[in-house]
């Protein structure tokens, strides 16, 4: 898909790119304040790191005055990163008031973004409250009204719910130890699936889970048809227990199902032979496969 | 805004294919003095009918098939692999089990998770790191109800080959009510496509213009004759029931000269496209720390290269690399607006240090030396400032992070 980037994202992308003096990533040597966000399964992450000017009387009036990072991401992920380390150094702010910077004041900051990358402008947001989270406990100030933002764990395993960046193992654990039976008991529970319901009905989503984690529900069909068959495939057992496996030549028994045998064969008159084989023996019915 | 689209180097010939400058001038009389209706009566009509008869022939001749009937023009391969996949179903009303792959084109994972919802189950089979798929599991997922098999032939993403021809001759001997169906639109022009010798186990065949030097709007599925399948588009006789809708003449045109260029195209042009690739490929692992071919390990098409950077992300190297003029496409979550990467590279279990960073490059007809210089020149330095800003890479060492 193509991405309508605006001026500014593309902007501060190639800059960062291209041009180290200008740009902002990078690393601080001990830094008053660092965090990081996002994970490489989530396919964002962001390291923050930023110095402080610090003011000897009330450390809540410390002033950014440098800030840095290093992205993993989208074309607007490394632009947001950008964006937020300027929009902290240009204005002066204590890390108090920087974390008030919003994920739109980013957006608006780059002039716009698409719909599906607001997520990279929220990844600064979180990223920051982190290293806010850290400057303050440096510091020894009691940050209030303020939790410290759930760093993503779950990089073991495939990402399940990409709204809510759960795991399959996460799930999986979830459903098992909290006996969750349904997508509405997963949704009220963990959240998974509550966003887009992309990963309800996905092959490896959350029906698959439940139905891994608590057994699959056979369905059952019937008729005297079935019965002739498993006949058949019982005595396509028996006969590969005994005379069949010495006196046939084939390679490998890949399978047998219903009345189908799947063989590897060195050569075509094998299957023949072995074809005809079961035919005289067991039932006109079995098909000999050479796999 | 057109004169800018002229420089690019456009390596990205799976997402569509220049059109060929013989195709166009093939199509124009079609577009100007011929506008006529195939299907009315009055002589100068009989232009329209007869073009179309004679590129039906043309297809089936370029497939190996057996009757012109047995080919039906459609809007897209899109189209062509919802029409396999409903009208099996619809003809097979007792049957409520398919059989898929998990890298299939969204055109068949979607149709197929729609269906789950409507009570029908599917049994979706994995493949390997390699992007390989296991005959054992196919083999164990056939049960008595399975109405169709739709199994692609070369992946859209890597370029690696499933071996349709075994594959179908399995589900076939097993049941031969199965309708085997597979989406060609990778391997038309890549692979020869023989249905009466090798591939005379393929019920119904997917693929479309737009990959092959024709137009976007206009694909074909090959329904061998007396399978059992309902039309998917009603409201009219055309397509002898099967597809209705006023024929797409102009287009229908251009399909048969593209198909007529690839009867022609020499096997001199699919080497010089494998050799491009495999120079390409070989330059980048002698290049670039810290790279992985996916599916290179497999039997892949000629012209695709699908290579996985450690520790950055593939839009960025998409964007950074059209900043100088290259188009390619990547499998990375950022490209598609969901948080994943691709379903081809989770089935394939690449890691995600890996998996978002994944490029596709796909050489085509009027690729030249040329280009493959210029992405040489330029992909190794996208990818180290990249990395420089990446926190999973040190620069230092020029190696990933512990």
């Amino acid at each position: 898909m193509a991405w309508e980037y605006s001026d500014k994202v593309k902007d501060l992308f190639m800059k960062a790119i291209t041009n180290k003096e200008e740009s902002h990533f990078g690393t601080i040597e001990n830094p008053d304040g660092t965090g990081s966000y996002g994970s490489i399964a989530c396919g964002d992450a962001m390291v923050f790191f930023f110095k402080v000017k610090k003011d000897l009387v009330d450390p809540r009036k410390d002033v950014i005055i440098e800030a840095k990072y290093k992205t993993f991401g989208c074309t607007s992920a490394i632009a947001s990163s950008e964006a937020l380390c300027i929009m902290i150094e240009e204005q002066k702010l204590s890390p108090i008031e920087a974390m008030k910077i919003t994920s739109q004041d980013i957006v608006d900051f780059l002039g716009g973004m698409p719909t599906q990358k607001i997520h990279c402008s929220v990844m600064g947001t979180e990223v920051l409250k982190v290293a806010v989270s850290d400057w303050a406990k440096k510091r020894n100030i009691q940050l209030h009204g303020f939790e410290k933002s759930d760093v993503n764990d779950h990089e073991d395993g495939k990402m399940v719910c990409h709204c809510f960046g759960l795991s399959d193992n996460f799930i999986k654990k979830k459903v098992h130890d909290l006996k969750l039976q349904d997508p509405e008991d997963i949704k009220n529970t963990i959240k998974a699936g509550g966003g887009c319901g992309m990963c309800v009905n996905s092959p490896d989503g959350l029906n698959a889970i439940i139905q891994e984690v608590w057994g699959r529900k056979e369905k059952t069909t019937d008729d005297r048809q079935l019965l002739e068959t498993k006949k058949i495939h019982e005595s396509l057992l028996k006969e590969f227990e005994g005379k069949a496996r010495t006196e046939l030549n084939y390679v490998e028994l890949v399978d047998i199902k219903d009345h189908v045998v799947y063989c590897i064969f060195e050569n075509e008159q094998d299957k023949i032979q072995m074809e005809k084989y079961f035919h005289d023996r067991v039932d006109k019915k079995v098909v000999v496969i050479d796999v | 805004m057109f004169e800018e689209v002229k420089m690019v180097t456009y390596l990205d010939n799976n997402a569509t294919t220049q059109v060929d400058p013989e195709v166009i001038k093939s199509m124009i009389p079609f577009l100007e003095n011929v506008f006529y209706n195939p299907s009315s009566a009055y002589k100068e009509a009989r232009i329209s009918k007869l073009a179309i008869d004679e590129a039906r022939s043309v297809v089936k001749q370029m497939l190996n098939a057996q009757y012109d009937t047995e080919i039906i023009f459609t809007g897209s391969a899109t189209e062509s692999n919802n029409f396999a996949i409903h009208g099996v179903l619809e003809a097979s009303l007792d049957r409520k089990h398919i059989i898929t792959t998990k890298v299939e084109h969204p055109a068949i994972l979607e149709v197929c998770n729609d269906l789950e919802k409507k009570g029908y189950t599917v049994t979706y089979l994995d493949v390997d790191v390699n992007g390989n798929l296991s005959i054992k599991d196919l083999i164990k997922a056939i049960r008595r109800d399975t109405a169709i098999v739709s199994i692609m032939y070369a992946n859209n993403e890597t370029g690696v080959i499933f071996p349709v021809d075994k594959l179908s001759r399995i589900v076939k001997q097993t049941d031969p009510k199965i309708i085997f169906h597979t989406d060609a639109t990778q391997a038309v022009g890549k692979l020869d496509i023989d249905l009466a010798g090798k591939l005379k186990y393929v019920d119904l065949l997917s693929f479309s213009g737009h990959k092959i030097y024709a137009p976007k709007g206009i694909g074909v599925l090959y329904s061998k004759k007396g399978t059992q399948i309902c039309p998917f588009i009603l409201g009219g006789h055309q397509e002898r029931g099967m597809r209705a809708g006023t024929e797409n003449v102009p287009y229908i045109v251009g399909f048969k000269k593209a198909c007529e260029l690839l009867i022609k195209e020499s096997s001199e042009r699919s080497l010089s496209m494998l050799e491009m690739r495999d120079q390409f490929e070989k330059f980048v692992v002698a290049n670039i720390p810290y790279v992985k071919i996916n599916g290179g390990a497999a039997l892949r098409i000629d012209n695709t290269s699908n290579i996985s950077f450690y520790g950055i992300e593939g839009e960025s190297i998409l964007y950074a690399l059209n900043e100088e003029g290259i188009c390619i496409s990547t499998g990375s979550a950022c490209s598609s607006g969901s948080l994943a990467p691709s379903h081809v590279m989770q089935a394939m279990s690449v890691p995600f240090t890996y998996a978002h960073g994944s490029l596709r490059v796909s050489f085509g007809r009027f690729n030249s030396k040329k280009d493959l210089e210029k992405i040489k020149n330029v992909l190794p330095n996208v990818i180290s400032k990249l990395r420089e800003i990446s926190p999973y890479w040190d620069c230092q060492k020029d190696l990933p992070v512990e």
